[in-house]
């Protein structure tokens, strides 16, 4: 057991608390809701001893409420998550279309301190562990991405999911992607973006590499490329995942950090990046945490591979002739998706269709040395005739594509082989770590998952499968009782861990995937134990 | 083990009543059986499990000498009297040096109260928690006693009692209730109030 004082008997008398032992008090303080534990904690050396114990691990809380009131749901999820002994460190929410999100940062944000760096976003639907019956749900509603259905706005469930995090030995902050509206050209910062996560990770750690990023995107700006020079620039143990198209707002930890002091424009944040890096002043004896990325894929190619002839861009599409492989005759829009026409006209089912465009770039950040790279990016297909009309840009003549569709059949394989990987990352016998505060046998290099993120496709769900909650099931089956929270958004972003890939890669491993649709992205935050010879400081 | 209530019988019962208070006598005798088995399981010395012996009580001695006896059914809720009875130590009375009389005797009304059977939740529930509606010194004496006795279902209540009496308090005013000096110098304290600086703001 541990050095504390064993618990004093002598009889009674006025002063009996303090004879309680620090055993016991720890039974007290454990049950403490956070705002308290956190006075508790400044009371005394002991009780802050106690109070170092209690709360030694990561930890991450996360509740959603579906209260048809806004401010009552509000209110609802950060009980919950504060209802146990945590401190802040980071927090993520996420509600639907009916939340004014300026008020909910600025709730939140009271409740939370000054110094939490907290995102908000609206999005598609969300995921969440029911506040009131203590089960994760999949509610989709809100005004999909892809088109404006009256009758679901109406009964659309919204809601509210609040996840905050603790992760001691990690030091986190928003870094925004600022947009410079100038009067000629939007020009989107990527470069500072990316040079801004490096800076960050640098001061904290001492490394430039950070363990993750979230972003969240507006979908109105081009994220893409953002998210993509951030995959070139970040090697494959920074986890990458985020959502492309929502609305969001943020608070950063230190808004001074990013925002030029110069001059009179106008900036906006495209996108921000919640950005988690080692924190360089971490006890010894704290072991580490990681970030782990799997993606359940949801498109299965259709058709023969085209390469695009002729590219022009009107407003927010792309129009395109193009070439099948290896032949010389130009199709136009009817001609190229003659092509697919057939085999889609045999499916029970109307899937979405996209063009999945292998572009090769030359990415360069900052001073470095530039680089030819090639990512598969993906354009959902509105149709044509004369050209085929593709959504967003970026495309160039000579880029080659193929046509994917939206395929349950293969998105539920895929959530299955994805949990399969994540059966590896489960520690199998004993998931109870996380009470035994003071008993825990400490095993060598013993890791668990504390909580995840999911990011899934607003087209799956409960309509694209035909089942409830699928998208969350790789996630809950293996870490049952273990937080999680996500969304339902337009565009996710994510890179496959080595562990976790289930990506046969026919292309082979030089094209690059980093944005995605109709998929399901998996974020695993796992807490691995320090070797037992470290020295332990409590 | 409990005397059974013998029904009154009389020639007035209606059939219904009758057959009612057979029932009840029978699942009195049912219980006494199961009882006694279970005693027969823990104690190494004989009992016959007819209704008509005598129970079977520990008896307790506070730190001024009072002795206080406890049915056995109700001691096997303290682990510490279980392991006890379990190795014979428990036939003469056990010493309880730390547990003023007091506070002994409404512990073993306690584990009286929680060894009954047929109390509803709801009613249990409201019980514990009059229970725990004394004097802050009190409470603290129950944690204490509760924890040297190893009765986790006492010490689950006291401790959230306590933290009930926490919940919402500043540091300040934790300080004062629990009559605790906080040790700390200028730099840890201030350390320490930076490491909690959300709560205050």
């Amino acid at each position: 057991m541990t050095d504390s004082p064993k618990t004093k008997l002598h009889g009674g008398g006025g002063s009996g608390f303090g004879s309680i032992g620090e055993d016991v008090l720890e039974s007290i303080l454990r049950r403490l809701p956070a705002a308290t534990f956190a006075s508790a904690a400044c009371v005394s050396r002991s009780w802050h001893r106690v109070c170092r114990r209690i709360l030694s691990r990561p930890k991450l809380a996360s509740a959603l409420s579906l209260n048809p009131c806004a401010q009552n749901a509000l209110q609802e999820v950060v009980d919950k998550v504060l209802s146990e002994p945590i401190c802040p460190h980071f927090a993520i929410v996420n509600v639907g279309n009916n939340v004014n999100m300026t008020d909910a940062l600025q709730y939140i944000g009271r409740k939370l301190g000054a110094g939490t760096p907290i995102v908000i976003s609206a999005d598609s639907g969300i995921i969440g562990v029911d506040a009131l019956i203590n089960q994760v749900k999949e509610v989709e509603g809100g005004i999909d991405v892809g088109s404006y259905n009256s009758e679901d706005s109406d009964n659309a469930e919204q809601g509210i999911v609040l996840t905050v995090g603790f992760v001691p030995g990690l030091k986190v902050d928003v870094v925004p992607l600022l947009h410079l509206v100038e009067v000629n050209e939007d020009t989107l910062m990527v470069d500072k973006f990316i040079t801004d996560i490096t800076e960050y990770s640098v001061a904290m750690s001492g490394c430039s590499t950070p363990v993750g990023v979230i972003m969240f995107g507006d979908g109105v700006a081009e994220i893409k490329s953002a998210a993509e020079k951030l995959d070139y620039a970040m090697p494959l143990e920074t986890a990458i995942v985020g959502d492309e198209k929502g609305n969001f707002e943020y608070r950063s930890a230190d808004n001074s950090r990013y925002v030029p002091a110069i001059g009179l424009q106008d900036y906006t944040a495209s996108a921000i990046a919640l950005v988690f890096a080692k924190d360089r002043h971490k006890c010894p004896g704290l072991g580490d945490i990681k970030f782990h990325v799997a993606l359940s894929d949801g498109l299965s190619t259709i058709g023969p591979r085209h390469r695009a002839a002729s590219v022009k861009v009107d407003d927010c599409c792309t129009l395109l002739t193009a070439r099948r492989e290896g032949q010389e005759e130009i199709l136009d829009g009817e001609g190229i998706l003659n092509d697919i026409r057939d085999e889609l006209e045999n499916r029970v089912e109307y899937p979405d269709v996209y063009i999945g465009v292998t572009k090769r770039r030359v990415y360069k950040v900052g001073a470095e040395k530039a680089k030819s790279m090639s990512f598969l990016s993906f354009h959902g297909v509105m149709g044509g005739v004369e050209y085929l009309r593709v959504e967003g840009s970026g495309i160039e003549s000579g880029d080659n594509f193929q046509f994917y569709y939206s395929d349950p059949a293969a998105a539920l394989a895929s959530c299955h082989k994805v949990s399969a990987r994540m059966r590896s990352l489960n520690p199998g016998s004993d998931s109870d770590c996380s009470d035994k505060v003071g008993n825990i046998v400490a095993s060598v290099g013993k890791s668990w998952v504390f909580g995840g993120f999911i990011f899934s496709s607003f087209g799956r769900g409960e309509s694209f499968f035909n089942d409830f909650n699928v998208d969350s099931s790789p996630f809950v089956e293996n870490f049952p009782g273990v937080p999680v929270a996500g969304i339902f958004c337009g565009g996710e972003i994510g890179r496959c861990s080595p562990s976790l890939c289930v990506q046969d890669s026919e292309e082979g491993t030089s094209v690059r995937r980093v944005c995605h649709v109709y998929s399901t992205v998996y974020l695993l935050m796992s807490y691995t134990q320090a070797p037992p010879g470290a020295a332990v400081t409590s | 083990m409990r005397y059974l209530a013998l029904p009154l019988l009389s020639q007035n019962l209606t059939e219904s009543t009758a057959r009612a208070q057979t029932l009840s006598l029978y699942l009195q005798l049912s219980l006494q059986v199961s009882l006694s088995q279970r005693n027969e399981s823990t104690m190494s010395s004989s009992s016959s499990s007819l209704p008509s012996c005598p129970k079977k009580v520990v008896t307790l001695k506070s730190s001024e000498g009072e002795t206080f006896e406890i049915e056995e059914i109700a001691a096997l809720q303290s682990k510490t009297l279980e392991n006890m009875i379990d190795e014979n130590c428990a036939d003469t009375p056990i010493p309880l040096p730390n547990i003023k009389g007091k506070i002994l005797a409404k512990v073993v009304e306690y584990c009286n109260k929680h060894a009954e059977v047929g109390v509803d939740a709801e009613s249990l529930r409201a019980w514990d928690a009059e229970f725990v509606n004394v004097e802050n010194t009190t409470v603290f004496d129950y944690i204490l006693a509760a924890n040297f006795l190893e009765i986790p279902t006492l010490l689950d209540l006291t401790c959230q009692s306590v933290a009930d009496m926490i919940k919402g308090k500043t540091p300040a005013e934790i300080e004062k209730t629990f009559n605790i000096k906080s040790a700390f110098t200028p730099e840890e304290e201030e350390q320490v109030r930076r490491e909690n600086q959300w709560a205050f703001e």
